[in-house]
């Protein structure tokens, strides 16, 4: 019993990861970098040498300095490890020269430690070539190379060593820089079995992929003169965006995947024993219809791929086919093998126009007549009778909404007004209450009983530190309403946009009057808001000042007598010695009282610091994410917007809407980001200034004590209120460039005027909705809703209060570290 | 030789002596077992000295959930998105120790994909701490004197800065 019980004890306290072996503490150490790895030397004597043994190495330089110290730190590790004990993996991540010592360095031991996987990562500053002993090892079984950013690394052009490679992944990586040399890289990895080329840069006359049991070979985005395959034991093969120039002979493919622009030559008499193929081609056409030599040499490309039982292809090709039937109808089926044919429509919108005529569809499905056929296609799109239907329910109901909706509005802006005269009043009243204990304050200053004063003036000045508390609270829920108004608004004006264009301004018109009401409202709720902020700052100051004032009067009448008031017989001779007493008491106690509160304030601080903190590192991701897509989207839309401009025909309406309402819901989370982390900024600030106003009125010697105690955590969180804001100022101004760049399609409305008179037919002019019209509509509604943001800007100069003058400087310089 | 006796039972003990019974296709997943079957070993009950019942209960679901096998394609998929629930499930235990007595038997019974499973959730436990936070999270006793701890930092300076 005693002994199971003291087995129980110690269970609870008992270290048990050190005390696994060794070999499984390399197992969970394996999962980390050698920086993390060598630094539990610390840890207990159990530790000091475990890192030694591990066998995986993982170096970034991202986690030094300087890379001098990133070097001394590689050549430590590499002469401190265990020697006898075998590397399986490295990783290395680093900037600069792929010719650096620690690059060589690192090779070489890996090498020499019989490494089988080596992952490569660089940040090059530009065509840095890696070290040629990078690419010779008798054991390496897996190779990744990839550089980031700006110029690709280049790899040397002679035939790598790898005997024992199976596995070659290389991304954004150039092959070979001279386009007059012709390499043959790979010859002599004699056991490579899988081979991916994604985004890599071949400037070679002729490129060589030959080697003998390659299995799966992918290019992706490979731009390169000529490529030619030899690979006779090859399965599988996907090339995107890439070309081959020959290939040869292998018998054994089973899984191919094409998609290009062109029709791949290289499809010639080589595939025997196709199994699943996936064809997809972007056709030029002209005129809107498909020429006779594209559709023959898509025949012929057809006719290549025989032997395949699972057929997919896209609907290019099949439209292009079906475009000249009599090519088809003396040909026979090539497929006798089928046993599924799927037609992929990638969801283009004007699929649903192709049709399989008898011919096309014989061609490719006679002679199996047991295949399944898949006709991936998007629904027609209704007859003119139905639009019109399906348009006038539509009216009927956004005209319901906006009627609704205005209805509603106005209730809530009746009674946001209201509310807002009141706070106004009761602001007011505040002020005034503000001015009055002000009023007393400058008058005790002149009757400055030192004893006495302390508690005296304490009264006043929690008064004013609660009116300021007040009204600031008051402000954020201005806030709040501004941020829902102009929500509302927006919404209102996205649904007139919404209507047909004669309607739309029938409804603007209606409605001018509650629309400039709610923007009267959210603009005196804002500039409300502005005066406010400057408001408390201004008596924040004043007391501040008022509070040195007094105690140099206070220093000036006696130190001394402050300093023993807690004895009676040194009370000044205007209070009888009672009095004095009760007055230090109530101190005592109205300072214990303080101190209560401003530690309770403190732990609400922490904790919405906290909360803080998880929101910013948490939103953070969230905001550069749906930056990045915003830009994508705009640059998409710009290009559309430019091909509107050069070539009308070829923009589809709906893929401007889409790309718009996009757009739109991004800006929309943005905005929603933004106000988060504003009312995050303004809880954290507000809860610090109270801190502050609280601990302004402690007695000076206990005030210091306190602000000793806290002066880090304040720090922190006005830190953490700056990050806020800052990532607020992000997600505004990524709001503003979109708009701005939303602008930028502008002159080309102007130029592509006559776009809608020479294609009426085409998008119709009754309904305005030209991907042109979109996009100035777009522009429109962007404006209007998020145009006023520029309009809040100053306003941090007022939260910001105790940001002061930096602020501005803060953020430019964090804008630059952050980003 | 097993091939035909898809439900043939087998039985295992554990360290505190409670035996479970499980079925041979479940348990081929221990290569220890594997091989004790293979070697005909396993006619009796299959002792484990190393593992405990409660330990041994936890390994027997994993296995269990892993032996089950989709009937198609599709199937496959959910499957498989399944198994990564169940995974992310079983290892978040009360007890720490619990995950460490999992590191071990996965060890002792030589199943790999447990094995990663627990060291890889006791290596997300300690992602993001330093080594100081590392101690404190798992009771490691500091048996340096100060100067031998200060040796040892300043003998491996280079990996602290």
């Amino acid at each position: 019993m005693d002994i199971d019980s003291k087995r129980v004890r110690s269970d609870l306290n008992e270290d048990r990861l050190s005390g696994l072996p060794d070999e499984l503490i390399h197992k969970i150490l394996y999962r980390f970098d050698t920086k993390f790895a060598v630094q539990t030397c610390v840890l207990s004597s159990r530790w000091k040498l475990i890192w030694k043994s591990i066998p995986r190495l993982e170096f970034s330089s991202q986690q030094f300095k300087s890379l001098p110290k990133f070097a001394k730190f590689v050549t430590h590790v590499l002469t401190h490890r265990n020697q006898q004990v075998e590397v399986s993996s490295v990783k290395l991540w680093f900037h600069g020269a792929a010719s650096q010592v620690f690059v060589r360095k690192i090779a070489d031991y890996a090498f020499s430690h019989n490494v089988q996987e080596l992952t490569v990562i660089s940040w090059p500053k530009n065509h840095h070539v890696y070290p040629p002993c990078l690419f010779s090892s008798q054991t390496l079984k897996q190779l990744s190379l990839k550089s980031q950013f700006f110029g690709p690394c280049i790899t040397p052009k002679t035939p790598w060593d790898f005997p024992s490679l199976t596995t070659l992944h290389l991304h954004d990586t150039m092959l070979c820089d001279n386009d007059n040399e012709s390499v043959d890289l790979f010859s002599k990895c004699l056991n490579l079995k899988i081979l991916a080329l994604e985004s890599c840069i071949i400037r070679a006359k002729v490129f060589d992929i030959s080697t003998p049991r390659l299995s799966a070979l992918k290019l992706n985005d490979c731009r390169s003169g000529v490529i030619n395959v030899i690979a006779p034991l090859l399965e599988n093969l996907t090339v995107i965006k890439s070309s081959i120039n020959n290939i040869e002979a292998p018998l054994r493919l089973s899984y191919l995947r094409y998609s290009g622009y062109h029709h791949p030559q290289w499809f010639k008499n080589c595939f025997h024993s196709l199994n699943e193929v996936s064809v997809s081609l972007s056709i030029n056409k002209r005129n809107k219809t498909y020429e006779e030599t594209a559709a023959r040499e898509t025949i012929n490309m057809l006719q290549e791929l025989r032997s395949a039982r699972c057929l997919t292809l896209n609907m290019d090709i099949v439209g292009c086919i079906s475009s000249f039937p009599d090519l088809l109808s003396h040909l026979p089926s090539p497929y006798s093998n089928l046993i599924s044919l799927t037609i992929n429509s990638n969801m283009s919108s004007d699929a649903y126009k192709v049709e399989l005529p008898t011919e096309a569809r014989n061609f490719l499905l006679e002679n199996s007549p047991s295949a399944t056929f898949i006709m991936d296609l998007p629904e027609p799109p209704p007859t003119k009778a139905m639009k019109a239907k399906e348009a006038r329910a539509k009216k009927a109901k956004l005209l319901a909404d906006i009627h609704n909706y205005m209805k509603e509005l106005q209730t809530s802006l009746e009674q946001g007004n209201m509310l807002f005269n009141e706070r106004k009043l009761a602001l007011e009243k505040k002020k005034t209450t503000v001015e009055h204990h002000m009023t007393v304050l400058q008058l005790m200053q002149t009757v400055s009983d030192s004893a006495q004063f302390e508690v005296i003036v304490a009264g006043p000045k929690a008064q004013i530190v609660a009116c300021l508390v007040e009204i600031l609270d008051m402000v954020s829920q201005d806030i709040d309403e501004a941020f829902t108004f102009s929500s509302k608004r927006a919404h209102i004006i996205a649904l007139l946009e919404a209507l047909p264009e004669r309607q739309m301004t029938e409804m603007e018109g209606r409605y001018t009057h509650q629309l400039k009401e709610i923007e009267t409202l959210c603009d005196s709720l804002r500039s409300a808001r502005r005066d406010l902020f400057s408001y408390v700052e201004e008596k924040i100051e004043a007391l501040k000042e008022y509070n040195s004032d007094k105690i140099t009067a206070i220093h000036d009448v006696s130190v001394s007598e402050v300093l023993q008031a807690s004895q009676p017989s040194s009370s000044s001779a205007a209070t009888p010695p009672t009095n004095a007493m009760e007055a230090i008491e109530a101190m005592e106690n109205m300072n214990a009282k303080l101190v209560a509160d401003i530690e309770s304030h403190m732990k609400e601080l922490q904790a919405s610091a906290q909360e803080g903190n998880i929101n910013l590192v948490e939103k953070k991701q969230v905001r550069r994410k749906t930056a990045a897509t915003l830009e994508d989207h705009v640059i998409e839309l710009k290009v559309l917007s430019d091909t509107i401009h050069s070539k009308p025909e070829r923009v589809k309406s709906d893929d401007v809407e889409g790309l718009i309402a996009q757009i739109k819901a991004h800006l929309g989370e943005m905005h929603d980001l933004a106000k988060q982390y504003f009312e995050a900024a303004t809880a954290i600030y507000k809860k610090k200034y109270r801190i502050e106003f609280l601990l302004e009125m402690l007695p000076n010697l206990q005030s210091e004590e306190m602000n000793a105690r806290y002066s880090h955590q304040l720090e922190e969180a006005k830190s953490l209120g700056r990050h806020l804001i800052l990532e607020y100022y992000l997600s505004e101004k990524v709001i503003d460039d979109i708009e701005r760049m939303g602008h930028a399609p502008t002159p080309s409305h102007l130029k592509c005027q006559p776009y809608a008179v020479n294609h009426p037919t085409q998008h119709g002019e009754r309904s305005c909705q030209t991907p042109r019209a979109k996009l100035k509509k777009w522009c429109h509604v962007s404006k209007m809703e998020f145009g006023t943001r520029n309009a809040m800007a100053p306003e941090f100069s007022g939260i910001g209060i105790t940001v002061g003058p930096q602020t501005l400087g803060f953020v430019i310089e964090s804008y630059f570290v952050m980003d | 030789m097993s091939s035909s006796s898809s439900s043939k039972m087998i039985e295992l003990r554990s360290s505190d002596g409670e035996t479970f019974h499980v079925e041979e296709t479940v348990v081929l997943q221990s290569e220890t077992i594997k091989q004790m079957i293979d070697d005909d070993c396993a006619n009796a009950a299959i002792p484990l000295p190393n593992v405990t019942s409660m330990t041994l209960a936890k390994v027997i679901e994993y296995i269990k959930k892993h032996a089950e096998k989709p009937k198609d394609d599709d199937d496959k998929k959910v499957a498989e998105e399944d198994l990564k629930k169940f995974d992310a499930e079983f290892v978040k235990v009360d007890q720490e120790s619990m995950l460490f007595d999992l590191v071990r038997a996965a060890n002792y019974l030589n199943i790999k994909s447990l094995l990663d499973l627990t060291c890889q959730a006791v290596a997300d436990s300690i992602k993001d701490l330093s080594v100081e936070e590392v101690r404190k999270k798992f009771n490691i006793q500091n048996d340096f004197t100060p100067e031998e701890e200060a040796k040892v930092r300043k003998e491996n300076a280079w990996a602290f800065d």
